[in-house]
Parts: C-alpha cells; sequence; structure tokens
C-alpha cells in the first residue's frame, strides 16, 4: 500500500493529476474520520479536509518520504481540525450542529441516497431518527473516544491503523474503543430495544 | 445456558473477532465456539448489532466519491483563478520550498532546475505578497460592533483584500462592501464573514457568512466571474442581480428582486434557479428539503408562514439536458422555481463497512 502511495507521489508531482485524484479517493474517508472525530460536525469536517488535500497538493514536493503519505495526510488533516477547533473557541460562534441541532448531515439520505432505494417513507424517517440519535451519541463521547470509534466505523480502520493516525499504541487504541463502544451501548440501549 | 472456560475467553477476544483483529486459527476458533454456544452467539450477535448502528450513524457523512468530484472542482477552480500559484502538484504555497521535479532528474540539470524553480516561485511569491490584489474597499462601516481578523476596523476605506475576514457583533453591526466593478455588498451581524483567497479583482467574488443577513446589488459579471457568497448550508452564486440572503438558526432565505440567482443547498440538494420573475424567494432549512415559497418574500423576511411553505417533492424528475434553467410556475400548484434534484445525493456510495 505504502508502495503504491509512492507511486501516486511521484506521479503527481510529474504533473498527472489522475495520480493525486488517486490519493484523494483513497484517503478521503480516513482524514473525514480524523477531522470529524476532532471537530463533531460533518459540515466542518468535509471543509478541514478540502483544505488539508489543498494543502497537501501543494507541499506534495516536500514530502520526504513519498510512501508516508497517509500518516502525512493525517497529521495536515489533525492540525487543521485542531485550529479549527481553537478558532471557534476564540470566536465564541455557535457551533452549526448546535444551531441546527444535527448539523445538517441528517438530510443526505433523505435527499435520495441509493441506500433510501426500497425503504418507505416511515421506515426511512425511522432510520433517519435512529441514525440521528446514535450520531448525536457519538459526538457525545469524549474527543479521543470518539476519534477512534470513527476511524473504526466510518472508516473501517485497523487498531494498528488507527494507532498510527492518533499517535497511541495499539493497546490504547483498544482500550479506548472498549470504553466508547460500552458508553455507547448505555446510552443506546433503551433505542435499540 | 452453560458457560465453559472457553467462553471466557472467548468474550474477552471478541470485539477483536468482530473487528478482525485476530490470527486466522484465533477467529476459525472462535467461529466454531459460536456455532456450538448458544449464549457467546447471542452476545456476538447483540455487539454485531451495535456495529451495524455505528457504521449507520455514518452513512450520511459527505465523503467517499462525491468528495473526490467535488475536490476535483474546486482544485480546478484554483487554478483557473490562481493568481501567484501554480496548479501543478507539488508548487508550494507561500510556507515552504519546493523539491518539484527533483526526483526525476540528475546532476548539475536537477540543481539548475531547482535552482530556477526556486528563483521563480520567490518572486512570484514575492509578487503575490506585494502586490495582494485589491478586490475593492470597506464603503461603511457601523463601526464599533465589527473587527478585521479579530482587530477593530480603524476605519472605512480601506481596501478590501482576498482573505480578510470580519466579525460583526450583534444584530446593529453592519459592513458595506464595494467591489471595483461598482457591485455592493452590505451585511448585517451578527455573523462572520470571510473574503475567500480565491477571489480576484479581475475573477470570481467568493465570500462566506456564518449568520446575519446580506444585501447585494451585484453589477452583471462575466462567466467565471461570478459572485458566490456561501452560509452554513446553501450557496447563492450570482451573475448580476440585486438580492438578499439571510442566514440564522433556521436555516438560509434568499429572496432576489432582480435578476436570477443559483442557489445550492449544501448537500442537501443541488441547485435551484430562484428569479424575480417567479416571485419567488427559496429557504433552506438546517435540515430537510428546500421550501420555496409562491409568494414574493419582503426584503429581510426570514421566514414565510407555515401554510405557504410548499416542500420540493423528492418524486419531482431530475433535469435533463436542454431544460430550460427556471421555470415560471403556471398554475400555482408546483412551486414556482425549477428544482434540480439531489444528483450529488445520487451519486453518493454508501460508507465503506
Amino acid at each position: 500500500m505504502t508502495a503504491e502511495d509512492r507511486e501516486y507521489v511521484e506521479r503527481a508531482l510529474t504533473g498527472e493529476p489522475a495520480a493525486f485524484e488517486a490519493l484523494v479517493r483513497k484517503y478521503n474517508r480516513m482524514a473525514g474520520a480524523i477531522a470529524y472525530g476532532i471537530v463533531g460536525d460533518f459540515s466542518a469536517a468535509d471543509d478541514i479536509v478540502q483544505e488539508a488535500f489543498l494543502k497537501a497538493f501543494r507541499s506534495l514536493g516536500d514530502l520526504r518520504e513519498a510512501d508516508k503519505f497517509k500518516v502525512w495526510l493525517g497529521g495536515i488533516v489533525r492540525s487543521r481540525a485542531i485550529d479549527w477547533l481553537r478558532r471557534r473557541k476564540a470566536l465564541a460562534v455557535v457551533p452549526f450542529s448546535q444551531a441546527f441541532g444535527d448539523g445538517g448531515e441528517g438530510d443526505e439520505e433523505a435527499a435520495g441516497r441509493p441506500l433510501a432505494e426500497g425503504l418507505g417513507p416511515d421506515a426511512l424517517f425511522q432510520r433517519e431518527e435512529l441514525r440521528g440519535k446514535v450520531l448525536d451519541a457519538i459526538r457525545a463521547l469524549p474527543p479521543e473516544d470518539r476519534e477512534v470509534v470513527t476511524l473504526k466505523h466510518m472508516d473501517g480502520l485497523s487498531y494498528r491503523e488507527i494507532a498510527e493516525m492518533t499517535g497511541a499504541t495499539v493497546s490504547a487504541v483498544e482500550s479506548r474503543l472498549f470504553r466508547a463502544r460500552q458508553a455507547l451501548r448505555k446510552k443506546l440501549e433503551r433505542i435499540v430495544k | 445456558m452453560r458457560t465453559t472456560p472457553d467462553c471466557s475467553r472467548v468474550e474477552a477476544d471478541l470485539w477483536r473477532y468482530i473487528d478482525r483483529e485476530l490470527s486466522a486459527s484465533a477467529l476459525a476458533h472462535i467461529s466454531a465456539h459460536l456455532k456450538a454456544c448458544g449464549r457467546c452467539h447471542q452476545l456476538y450477535e447483540s455487539r454485531s448489532r451495535d456495529v451495524k448502528l455505528y457504521r449507520l450513524a455514518f452513512v450520511g457523512s459527505p465523503f467517499g466519491e462525491d468528495f473526490v468530484a467535488r475536490f476535483r472542482k474546486r482544485l480546478e477552480a484554483e487554478c483557473a483563478h490562481g493568481e501567484a500559484r501554480s496548479c501543478a502538484a507539488g508548487i508550494p504555497s507561500p510556507e515552504g520550498p519546493s523539491r518539484r521535479g527533483a526526483a526525476g532528474l540528475s546532476g548539475s540539470v536537477a540543481r539548475f532546475s531547482l535552482a530556477a524553480a526556486l528563483v521563480a516561485i520567490g518572486a512570484l511569491v514575492v509578487y503575490g505578497l506585494m502586490f495582494r490584489p485589491g478586490l475593492g474597499r470597506l464603503e461603511h462601516v457601523r463601526a464599533v460592533l465589527v473587527t478585521r481578523d479579530g482587530r477593530p476596523v480603524a476605519s472605512t476605506e480601506t481596501e478590501l483584500l482576498p482573505g480578510d475576514r470580519f466579525q460583526l457583533q450583534g444584530k446593529t453591526s453592519e459592513l458595506k462592501l464595494q467591489l471595483l466593478d461598482g457591485s455592493e455588498l452590505v451585511f448585517r451581524g451578527p455573523g462572520d464573514v470571510r473574503v475567500s483567497l480565491d477571489s480576484a479583482p479581475r475573477g470570481p467574488f467568493l465570500a462566506s457568512m456564518t449568520e446575519g443577513s446580506l444585501r447585494a446589488s451585484v453589477v452583471r459579471r462575466q462567466q467565471g466571474r461570478e459572485l458566490t457568497v456561501s452560509t452554513e448550508n446553501a450557496t447563492a452564486r450570482v451573475v448580476g442581480t440585486r438580492f438578499t440572503l439571510e442566514a440564522d438558526s433556521a436555516g438560509t432565505t434568499l429572496a432576489v428582486e432582480e435578476g436570477e440567482v443559483i442557489f445550492s443547498g449544501h448537500r442537501k440538494f443541488d441547485q435551484v434557479y430562484v428569479n424575480h420573475a417567479t416571485g419567488a424567494y427559496i429557504v433552506a432549512a438546517g435540515q430537510g428539503w428546500p421550501k420555496p415559497v409562491a409568494s414574493a418574500a419582503p426584503a429581510g423576511a426570514g421566514a414565510a408562514p407555515p401554510d405557504a411553505v410548499a416542500p420540493v417533492s423528492p418524486s419531482r424528475r431530475l433535469p435533463q439536458a436542454g431544460d430550460p434553467k427556471s421555470a415560471p410556475s403556471a398554475s400555482g400548484a408546483e412551486p414556482p422555481v425549477n428544482v434540480d434534484l439531489p444528483v450529488n445525493g445520487e451519486k453518493r456510495e454508501p460508507a465503506r463497512s
């Protein structure tokens, strides 16, 4: 995988736009999971990841080890997401997610996502309601727990990959994930039943 | 159901089993145990349901193939409108040097190319910094409550630059921007107004506002020089018109007085063409579908009476090539705007599991 990244990076540096796009395709979910894990808001995460990819594109020549693109990108996303949090605190602007309840994330499926196919309006509504509650519960987790849950369940990363992204040990990742799942189960118990 | 010592081991490893974090032999051992043990199987089923639920939560994320398409457009726009910026990968922003091209070259040719590239980039950066192109000026500021990049705006008549950020505190704060082409934008607080670095004097003008209102009178602009203002949940793109855009905790409202505005709700629907002839205004709420309203909105109106709201039906057909951009209301039964349904949504793929 890292050899593949090295090839994409080198091809992008020779001016092949499709090679950088391949990296965007490959890592946008992971980047999104990192950003969402930190900021807890899809809309902000989307902006952060776009900015991070732009930064990566412009600075690709500065990447010393092309096969470390993933970790390098992860670092850019984390630092942008943390900046976003700091700025938000400094400005004391009401976060969009608070102002709009769900932050608008709950609407994409209602807007005609393929996964809505075959579901009637009632079932769709119930599922959206459920999804909103699960998302609320995830958002309410402590940031470091939310981050591992997001990387695990939004992007399907392994414990080792999550450890690589977060700078934690594999066992720390496992225990955070365990703790987070326990907390989620407790919160969602009544809903699931 | 009886528990065995093996049950305890299986239970301890069950999350690793679900997460596929075990060796093949350990996975096979647990699979065999789960087939034989009803109690452990129940526990496995219960945790697997939880995992499905957590995955479901992320299905609505904006990432995936749709993100790739949006990023491609963004990059193309950067390349098309960048002033002192190359659209080749590896050409740095002013933060760092470039090693682009060095990998494929060798010896003195590489060193010469690198040196030449650095000189050229340096010249471009200096040019960019020294001649950061002005977009217009701050014509009028209802002063005390408006700050620029965190500092109070000292006086009016200062130049408006790409990257400017204004904080409008309270409802009485007001900021009027006069662009070089004579277009006027009046922002009212409370909210945060940001002028994108991608804005250029002879290019597009891009700004965003968190909340508050904008009253704009835009001189007709050529294609590629559109004026675009985004809120948290919608974007209005204009080539020349008069309109009011309001963003508050209920959503974003657009009222068009003259001309036509292309209105996009972020990730909820694609584009809605609103023009004065239809007498329509449109609301992109924080949740749900946009709500075109069949009566003309008073300038600055935030919301229509509930009974005047006509949600767009998701069952309306997708626009076809050659369709007119806006369709005037014929009977009054249909909302008097032409709505392009969520093409983005159809392209979206489910989260990877």
